[in-house]
């Protein structure tokens, strides 16, 4: 009788599935991307947070990447996932969310993605940390570093860009903004014109019209011309002249998702965590720009 | 004619044919080394200039892009005025894509007027820029430089804005044209210091090369041309032919000599082997006979050597012969000093019995007339027997007496030390001694009408055996005698000099000929009487004198006399005292 249920419970113990241990699918949009730092914070913290435990608890969690350069097709991605019936999807990138977009019954937590909300639009599986600096973190910092700092130019295009000129407006009224409409990337070099000995600081904005390659010397230009210091958003910018830069921190934004996902994980419904602007951000200063522009530049504390 | 003489005799001279064909080949050679080299620099001067004016250009289109970009007048400005601050370039000019000219500025004359006046002319070049991505030409007063202007225009993503897309391939959009204007003024004047350096060099180059030239055939052909003399001097056809056909006859000529010379040879040593095999024979056939003949030699040396043995014998005896004479005839004299005083000593002994009879009873007899007769008879016996004078006498015979012992006792020494010769070793001896005990073996008959005159020097003790040196002494001394045949003088004479004896013997005798004054020391050679001499007397001297390590010379002069040097170390390497004779 004994043996026969020692059996049985060896059997039922055979059949039980790795409940405690997650299958989680990263689809990175390419390799251009500093997605392995991020995806490495990601798991980092998700071991942390939802440490393995139970029966099977020797297996690890489980971490499948498909890199989209490999699949090219969407169809493809989504076959692949379907068959790896996987607890969360991670996506790293624009094209991934976009590879996965259809994909309804996996949650789908979504990092390094510029205006998610065009491409989740309505869907309930969907949440993720957003790419973008709140524009109240940029002047905080930009505040404690130049106090002097008052006037603020910056070019910006209405379609795009309008709704960081009235953030900016509405959450900093003690400095003054001279915002430029550009209409098209070609009106930028006359509009920094107009804005000489108008402004303290140049704020750069991530906006494609009047921020991309083909005019970003424009602004490096101005700026040396008029010993006007640029506040830019990313890393990348530093090497071209940027004095201050205000960005995110890659291992604060994975940490961040991989809250989300645990929450997920452990039974949350993905509407219960609604998408989320990062929640720290990194400041350096190009201390060779500085002195050259004659800055005095109070404090650098990274964040 | 003559005037004419230098000319031809270079036409002449290989050397300067030489000379002249090498100095024509370098100074061609220098001509197109220069031509090349001046198009070589110049090629590469004006590459380099075209180099530089693309790079200008370029450099122009980068930095005008955002103001071609924007149409923005105001930033064309410091691009294109940086540009122009290049002291050749006297013109810029850009261009939108559509061939509308935004902005232009120049140093002097429209240099592109003709160009810009042609629309057709534009576009047909704007084509070309797009085609071939840039476009260059020079005018006779300046080059002229187009490149596009590119706007990078690559499809940037929202993720772009803050990342690296490394991986997105580069798009650009041509958005106008610079073109650049540069005078060829300072062109102009690199090529002419090319030119000029470049000719200088080969000037200096040729200059070099001409006196090189001359210096290397110079010495090159010494040799050969001191041959050509030679041949000329030889053949006496100087200044008659040139060089080079008198060398070709010549070498002809010296080889058909030599291919004669070889056939020559060939005949000779084809007939030399058959010689040598005869020859060869003919030694050997010699050789038997000298083998032969060496036998017999052989045995006839045995038969002298026991021939010389006897005569050595003889001589032996000879000397001694003739040292018994001497001994006898010393030996005679002195027993004459004491035979020829022994009567006369009897008789005065007989006078003192006389005398000493008459004093017998003398004593006894009173004093009266008897005594008294007895007196007188006694004086008158003293007067007859010279009583007075009869000790003097007594002793003179005695003194005679002794004279004679002396000079036998000194005999018998000498013959002593003459005849102890066979056990004798090396001692110290005084070399006046040996010659004065040598002296009384000479024949005495030889020396009756001789003076023997001694000039002795001071001369340390010889090292020496002395009967051997007696011996030489007597001999020499002997044959003196001879040669003056009982009268006449022999001085003896000695010194030492540098550690050696010097004893010179010189006779006034009739001297020896000249062509045998070199054999007297030869064994067996005399020019005495047969039965005088055995001719080995000097030989044996000349064998005792070497052994001593010394020198015996002779020097003679017929009718005047001789004279036998003999030289002893003082101090000889000893050797064993075995000797002929």
């Amino acid at each position: 009788m004994k043996k026969t249920l020692f059996l049985i419970i060896l059997i039922l113990l055979a059949g039980v599935r790795t409940a405690m241990a997650y299958d989680i699918v990263v689809v990175k949009s390419g390799n251009e991307m500093p997605m392995a730092q991020v995806c490495q914070a990601f798991s980092d913290k998700l071991v942390h947070l939802l440490p393995a435990r139970g029966i099977k608890s020797i297996e690890p969690h489980r971490f499948r990447e498909i890199d989209l350069s490999q699949s090219p097709t969407k169809s493809v991605v989504e076959l692949q996932i379907r068959d790896l019936r996987p607890d969360l999807i991670l996506t790293m990138g624009r094209n991934a969310l976009l590879a996965v977009r259809d994909i309804r019954e996996i949650p789908i937590v979504y990092l390094l993605v510029v205006a998610p909300e065009i491409i989740t639009q309505d869907r309930d599986n969907i949440t993720g940390v957003k790419l973008e600096i709140p524009v109240r973190l940029q002047f905080d910092e930009l505040r404690r570093l130049l106090p002097q700092v008052r006037r603020i130019g910056v070019i910006y295009n209405t379609a795009h860009s309008a709704m960081e000129i009235q953030e900016a407006r509405r959450d900093r009224p003690d400095l003054q903004f001279v915002a430029l409409n550009a209409q098209s990337t070609r009106e930028v070099p006359s509009l920094l014109e107009e804005l000489r000995g108008k402004v303290d600081l140049i704020w750069l904005l991530p906006d494609i019209i009047v921020t991309n390659p083909q005019i970003l010397e424009s602004y490096f230009l101005f700026s040396f011309k008029n010993k006007v210091p640029v506040l830019a958003f990313s890393e990348k910018y530093l090497k071209s002249g940027a004095a201050i830069v205000v960005t995110f921190d890659l291992e604060a934004m994975g940490e961040q998702a991989a809250a989300m996902a645990a929450h997920i994980l452990l039974g949350t419904s993905v509407s219960g965590v609604p998408p989320a602007e990062i929640s720290r951000v990194k400041t350096i200063v190009n201390q060779t720009v500085a002195r050259k522009l004659q800055l005095t530049v109070t404090e650098e504390r990274p964040q | 004619m003559n005037r004419w003489r230098p000319f031809h005799r270079i036409r002449e001279s290989f050397v300067a044919k030489i000379s002249i064909t090498l100095i024509s080949v370098v100074i061609v050679l220098a001509f197109l080394f220069d031509l090349m080299l001046i198009r070589l620099q110049q090629k590469a001067y004006e590459d380099e200039n075209i180099k530089h004016g693309l790079s200008l250009v370029r450099l122009l289109a980068q930095s005008v892009r955002i103001a071609v970009f924007s149409e923005n007048n105001q930033d064309f400005i410091m691009p294109v005025n940086s540009i122009l601050g290049h002291d050749d370039v006297v013109e810029a000019d850009i261009f939108n894509n559509e061939g509308v000219m935004l902005f232009s500025r120049k140093k002097q004359e429209n240099s592109l007027a003709q160009i810009l006046d042609n629309p057709e002319h534009l576009a047909s070049i704007f084509k070309n820029i797009k085609e071939a991505g840039e476009m260059h030409w020079q005018t006779p007063n300046s080059f002229i430089f187009w490149w596009p202007v590119y706007f990078n225009t690559s499809t940037s993503s929202d993720e772009s804005l803050y990342f690296e897309m490394d991986d997105e391939p580069p798009a650009r959009e041509l958005i106008g044209y610079a073109a650049l204007v540069i005078s060829k003024q300072s062109f102009s004047e690199g090529v002419r210091n090319i030119l000029i350096n470049t000719g200088f060099i080969v000037v200096c180059f040729l200059a070099v090369g001409i006196f090189m030239s001359f210096v290397v055939v110079r010495r090159m052909t010494r040799p050969l041309s001191n041959i050509l003399q030679k041949v000329k001097e030889n053949t006496g056809s100087a200044g008659m032919r040139d060089d080079l056909s008198l060398l070709s006859e010549t070498y002809g000529g010296m080889i058909q000599e030599l291919e004669q010379s070889f056939e020559t040879i060939k005949e000779l040593k084809d007939g030399l082997e058959v010689k040598v095999a005869e020859r060869t024979r003919e030694l050997s056939d010699r050789q038997t006979q000298l083998e032969k003949a060496n036998l017999k030699l052989s045995e006839t040396l045995a038969k002298l050597q026991e021939a010389q043995q006897q005569l050595v014998q003889s001589e032996k005896m000879a000397a001694m012969g003739q040292m018994v004479a001497g001994v006898a005839h010393e030996i005679n004299n002195s027993v004459n000093f004491i035979s020829g005083a022994l009567p006369s000593v009897k008789r005065l002994l007989g006078d003192i019995k006389e005398l000493l009879a008459g004093y017998e009873g003398f004593e006894q007899i009173p004093n009266g007339d008897e005594r008294s007769r007895k007196i007188e008879a006694i004086h008158a016996l003293k007067n007859e027997i010279e009583f007075a004078d009869i000790f003097a006498t007594f002793e003179q015979l005695l003194a005679n007496i002794e004279e004679g012992t002396t000079r036998t006792t000194r005999i018998i020494k000498d013959l002593k030390i003459f005849t102890r010769q066979g056990a004798e070793k090396f001692k110290q001896a005084d070399i006046h001694s040996i010659i004065d005990s040598s002296i009384p073996f000479i024949d005495s008959k030889l020396l009756k009408g001789v003076e023997i005159r001694k000039e002795f020097g001071d001369i340390q003790p010889v090292n020496c055996l002395a009967g051997r040196i007696s011996q030489v002494f007597l001999n020499i001394m002997q044959n003196a005698a001879q040669a003056m045949n009982g009268k006449g003088t022999l001085t003896i004479r000695t010194w030492q000099e540098n550690g050696q004896a010097h004893v010179s013997l010189t006779d006034t005798g009739c001297g020896i000929e000249k062509d045998l004054i070199n054999r007297v020391f030869d064994p067996f050679f005399t020019t005495k009487e047969v039965g005088k001499g055995s001719g080995l007397g000097l030989g044996i001297s000349y064998d005792i004198i070497k052994q001593h390590s010394g020198r015996i010379n002779v020097a003679s002069v017929v009718g005047q006399g001789t004279v036998f040097e003999v030289i002893l170390p003082l101090s000889p390497p000893v050797f064993p005292p075995t000797m002929k004779g």
